[in-house]
């Protein structure tokens, strides 16, 4: 995805004069032929992601769309008041970029996790989020959210599912299991690991790259009583969408993603999906669980 | 605590300068790089054509009046009487903005960075038509668009939303580059801090990229009154000189020298300009004011304590009577 981020800004920064870019040295390397061709607006300060922030807001002040690109955990954590004060206070605006995720560096330990990321942004105000499943995803995504003028935070990955799919963020439904099925809303890169578990099982399948605005019309038109959401990042984050969204319903929810806990452990990405139970099996259990009736 | 007598000096210590009393013999020429000023460069569409010799101004200031309409009766912190004099002589001699303009491309932008500063900007805004006077009166009220921090969508002329320090100088730079990036050559960007706000470490960020990325465009203003709790040994303007800027030092209360040094930037460079005042305080009735410190009938206050008659505060320690360390 990542790849496909820098290929695609390459060329929004060549097609649209107001196209900017903000780098604090996180994939200079690959964008250095852009800066080239557009040194006044391809900008690395450096590792300072604070003044990376400052400099968005800024050249959006200024009339200018900037991009912002980091690690997730700098570009969002570190640099968080600066998101709130410098884009949004100054009714600013940006499109954040980030690779890493919650665990694509998992032997780069806890520094390099970012599983919170989008659970903060639910703590401002009026942000699109997208959570592309596959790279080729990510070009439309792009050019949409550049092309326009709200505040978008782009979460890329180098987890993925083996086909993109495309859609503006609506809910889409990849596996209909037939009226009264629990509904199963799988986020991004996730979605694979979700079909899996959900085989042989009563759950309809439905993937959104867009968690924000999440898809309320779709989950009010396609959820029966029963919800499950597979988030690649904190789970629960969007518990508080879909139990509003059916506030006026009588449902059960079952919200999973990654733990909060610090669990101390290198490995590799499918290694902290097994230890989160977001692999197949780990998944599969949850559903059973879920969908068993307690013996009471 | 500071009295209301006191503050109505203050009120007129700060304003002397804008009432014609100015004191010329305060300006230290020899701290200032005369040579970086560059009066050729000076835009004579500015707005100050024709008046670099009359810094004393004639007749009653229009800012005291509207600062007093703002006070109502509550005491200000000596921070917005600190500030009054820059903002004075940026908005009636330096900045290229006027109320018509304030949404042009190509204005000057001024960035109060130390957003608590407020009180003499609103003034200073209202005296120069961005904002009607009438806003000055229930400031901090539930229907008014003046906060004790400014906002820029409730406050024409304002351009950033501030409070918490350490984010103007951020956002001066991504303004100054924006400008730049547009061919936008002409307009200038202002950011006024304190010294205190340097201790925050966005700005070093910020100090250290404007200076490598050589932002002409770029003037920062430290109102330096020595507010910071652990000082900058060495001075302020070595921060930003260190890191390739140009610097003026000078007097925070002398006009002239303000004007020079706020338009001695050129070349290709950012420029900063530390004024130093003396934290907005006054003599008066043999009470001695130094660096923050108010002493008044030999009661000190320091930092918002007061300390029983007699007692010195130096440093942060307290002495008994006199005494010193």
């Amino acid at each position: 995805m990542r790849e496909s981020f820098v290929d695609t800004t390459t060329r929004l920064l060549a097609e649209n004069p107001r196209t900017a870019l903000v780098l604090a040295d996180i994939s200079a390397d690959a964008f250095a032929p852009a800066a080239r061709r557009h040194p006044d607006r391809v900008l690395n300060v450096g590792i300072r992601e604070q003044l990376m922030l400052g400099v968005a807001g800024g050249l959006a002040l200024t009339g200018l769309r900037p991009i912002v690109h980091s690690y997730a955990p700098f570009l969002v954590e570190r640099a968080y008041e600066q998101i709130k004060l410098d884009l949004d206070h100054q009714a600013a605006n940006a499109v954040l970029v980030s690779v890493g995720a919650s665990y694509d560096r998992a032997a780069a330990g806890r520094t390099h996790l970012s599983p919170a990321d989008v659970a903060l942004f639910d703590t401002l105000s009026d942000w699109i989020v997208h959570v592309p499943g596959h790279p080729a995803e990510v070009p439309d995504l792009l050019r949409t959210t550049v092309g326009g003028d709200a505040s978008a935070y782009l979460r890329l990955s180098t987890q993925r599912n083996a086909r993109p799919y495309g859609g503006d963020g609506e809910l889409v439904v990849v596996r209909d299991a037939g009226a009264g099925a629990a509904l199963l809303v799988a986020v991004g890169p996730v979605l694979d690991a979700a079909l899996a578990a959900a085989a042989g099982l009563p759950v309809t399948v439905a993937y959104t790259h867009r968690p924000r605005p999440f898809d309320t019309a779709g989950l009010r038109a396609l959820a029966g009583t029963e919800v499950i959401l597979v988030e690649p990042y904190l789970a629960g984050s969007s518990a508080r969408v879909v139990a509003a969204a059916l506030a006026d319903r009588p449902h059960r929810l079952l919200a999973l993603g990654v733990g909060r806990a610090e669990l101390r452990r290198y490995g590799s990405a499918e290694d902290h999906d097994r230890w989160h139970g977001l692999d197949p099996a780990g998944l599969r259990r949850s559903l059973t669980g879920f969908l068993t009736p307690a013996r009471v | 605590m500071t009295s209301l007598a006191t503050i109505t000096s203050r009120v007129a210590e700060a304003a002397a300068p804008l009432d014609g009393r100015h004191d010329a013999g305060r300006h230290d020429a020899g701290r200032h790089d005369a040579g970086r000023h560059d009066a050729g460069r000076h835009d004579a569409g500015r707005q100050d054509a024709g008046r670099q010799d009359a810094a004393p101004l004639d007749g009653p200031h229009p800012v005291a009046p509207l600062l007093e309409r703002i006070r109502a009766g509550r005491e200000f912190g000596p921070n917005v009487y600190s500030t009054l004099d820059v903002l004075w002589v940026l908005y009636d001699r330096v900045l290229r903005v006027t109320p018509a303009t304030v949404d042009q491309p190509d204005r000057d932008r001024f960035l109060l960075s130390k957003g608590h500063a407020v009180a003499g900007y609103y003034a200073v805004l209202a005296a120069k038509g961005f904002i009607p006077p009438d806003w000055l009166d229930d400031q901090g009220g539930p229907e008014s668009r003046l906060g004790d921090h400014p906002d820029r969508t409730l406050v024409p002329g304002v351009e950033i939303g501030s409070g918490s320090l350490g984010h103007g100088l951020g956002l001066a730079v991504g303004t100054a580059l924006g400008l730049r990036a547009q061919g936008l050559l002409d307009p200038q960007v202002y950011v006024l801090l304190g010294d205190a706000e340097l201790d925050e470490g966005s700005n070093h960020e910020a100090i250290a990229y404007a200076g490598a990325a050589g932002l002409a465009n770029l003037t920062a203003i430290v109102i330096d009154n020595s507010s910071a709790t652990h000082g900058w040994s060495g001075g302020v303007a070595s921060r930003f000189t260190v890191n390739g800027w140009t610097a003026a030092t000078v007097d925070g209360r002398d006009h002239e020298a303000l004007h020079i040094a706020l338009t001695g930037h050129h070349g290709h460079r950012p420029h900063v300009v530390v004024a130093v005042v003396e934290n907005g305080t006054v003599v008066e009735n043999g009470t001695v004011v130094e660096n923050g410190t108010v002493v008044e009938n030999g009661t000190v206050v320091e930092n918002g304590a007061v300390v029983e008659n007699g007692a010195v505060v130096e440093n942060g320690a307290v002495v008994e009577n006199g005494e010193q360390p």
